[in-house]
C-alpha cells in the first residue's frame, strides 16, 4: 500500500478523468482546476522531487505534456498553453510526487502567471552566474545525474541535507 | 521595407524575417552578450536580465523555434534534461528551496519574445509567483473535455488502450513532425 496521494491515483486511475497512459507516465484531467482543461502529466516512478527522477522519466513527461499540449491546442480552442512544474514547497508543491501541469489559455481567464520583472545590474548578474557555475559546470559533465557528482566533500554533505529538506519537507503533508 | 510588403511574403518568409530579427537567435550566435550559465551544441541556458527572482534563468534551443509544439521530441527530451540540471545546480548554489519549471506557448500564455524557452525560476517562500487557483468544475464538463483531449491523444500517439507494452518508449513511434501548422503559430503571436 502507497501512502503517496498521487501513487493511489495511479492506483485507482478509473475513478480520474484518465487522458493518457504508457509505461512511464500518464496524464489526468485536474479535478479542481486553475482553468477548464488543466491537464496533469505525472511520471509513474513515485520521485518527491525533480532532482531524484531519472532522466528517461523527466524526457518522457515533457515530451507527452507536448503533445497534450498539442491536443489543447487542437481541440480545446486554446490560444496558448503553460507548461509549469512546481518543485519544492517553497515553489508551492502540494504533494511528494512530481507533477506536470498543462493549463489551455483563452483571452480573459482570469489565470494570472505573470511576474514583476526585476531589474539586476551588470554586478548582479555576474556574481549570480559565478555563484551557479560553480555548481552547474559539476553537474552538466556529470556523466549521470545524481551521485556521480564531483564537487567537495563538504559541499555534498551540505548539499544532502538541502535535498533531504525538500524531501522531508514534502513528507510532512497530508 | 513597408509594412504592405509583408503582405507578399510567405508564411515561411515571415518567420525567416523573424529568425533574423530575433534577440535571443543573436545572443545565441554571441551578437549580443549575455551571462551564459550553459551551453552545448543544441541548447543554451543563460541568466535573464529581468528575472522574477534572483538566478532565474532561460533554457532555450540554439535553433530558432516558436513554441513547444514545433519542437522535435529528442530536443525536448535533451531541453528537459538540462533544465532539470539547471534547476540543481540553482537550487545548490543559491540556497533556494524550490524551484518552478515555466513553459509559456504564445503571447496569451505571457510569452514574451518567439524564441521558445523553458524558465527555471528559483522560489522563495511567500514570493506568490504562479499562484494557481483551485475552481470547481462540474461532472459533465469534465468528462467532455477528457473524451475531446483522450481521443486527440490517442490518434496522436497511436495507444488507445491502458495496456502497458513492453517496447521502449525511445523506440516509440510517437508523432514527430510539428503538430501545428505554421498558419496557426503566426496567430498565436498576433
Amino acid at each position: 500500500m502507497t501512502t503517496c496521494d498521487i501513487c493511489k491515483i495511479l492506483e485507482n486511475k478509473n475513478e480520474f478523468k484518465l487522458i493518457y497512459e504508457d509505461e512511464l507516465c500518464f496524464s489526468i484531467l485536474h479535478e479542481s482546476p486553475a482553468v477548464d482543461g488543466h491537464t496533469l502529466v505525472i511520471p509513474k516512478k513515485h520521485s518527491p522531487i525533480l532532482e531524484e527522477l531519472d532522466d528517461k522519466s523527466i524526457e518522457h513527461m515533457f515530451i507527452i505534456a507536448n503533445k497534450i499540449s498539442s491536443a489543447i491546442f487542437d481541440t480545446l480552442g486554446a490560444h496558448g498553453t503553460n507548461i509549469i512544474l512546481n518543485n519544492g514547497l517553497a515553489a508551492g508543491q502540494e504533494l511528494p510526487h512530481v507533477v506536470l501541469n498543462v493549463l489551455p489559455r483563452k483571452e480573459n481567464d482570469k489565470l494570472n502567471l505573470e511576474w514583476q520583472a526585476k531589474k539586476a545590474t551588470e554586478g548582479e548578474l555576474k556574481t549570480t552566474q559565478s555563484m551557479i557555475k560553480s555548481y552547474s559546470e559539476h553537474i552538466f559533465s556529470g556523466k549521470d545525474s545524481l551521485p556521480e557528482v564531483k564537487i567537495k566533500h563538504e559541499t555534498i554533505n551540505e548539499n544532502k541535507q538541502e535535498e533531504d529538506y525538500m524531501i522531508k519537507g514534502l513528507k510532512r503533508l497530508p | 521595407m513597408q509594412p504592405e510588403d509583408l503582405q507578399n511574403f510567405s508564411q515561411e518568409e515571415i518567420i525567416e524575417l523573424q529568425r533574423k530579427n530575433c534577440i535571443f537567435c543573436k545572443i545565441i550566435h554571441k551578437e549580443i552578450p549575455s551571462n551564459e550559465i550553459y551551453s552545448d551544441e543544441k541548447v543554451f541556458v543563460i541568466l535573464d536580465i529581468n528575472p522574477a527572482n534572483e538566478g532565474h534563468c532561460l533554457v532555450m534551443p540554439k535553433h530558432h523555434y516558436q513554441i513547444l509544439p514545433q519542437i522535435p521530441d529528442e530536443l525536448i527530451a535533451h531541453l528537459s534534461v538540462v533544465a532539470k540540471k539547471t534547476s540543481r545546480a540553482v537550487l545548490k548554489s543559491l540556497g533556494v528551496k524550490g524551484t518552478t519549471i515555466f513553459i509559456a506557448n504564445g503571447a496569451l500564455a505571457g510569452q514574451k519574445a518567439p524564441h521558445f524557452m523553458l524558465h527555471v525560476i528559483p522560489r522563495k517562500n511567500n514570493d506568490m509567483l504562479f499562484q494557481m487557483q483551485k475552481n470547481a468544475s462540474d461532472e459533465k464538463l469534465l468528462e467532455e473535455i477528457k473524451s475531446k483531449l483522450s481521443a486527440k491523444m490517442a490518434a496522436m500517439t497511436g495507444k488507445k488502450t491502458m495496456i502497458a507494452h513492453k517496447e521502449e518508449p525511445k523506440k516509440e513511434k510517437l508523432d514527430t513532425k510539428a503538430d501545428m501548422d505554421i498558419n496557426k503559430i503566426s496567430e498565436l503571436f498576433g
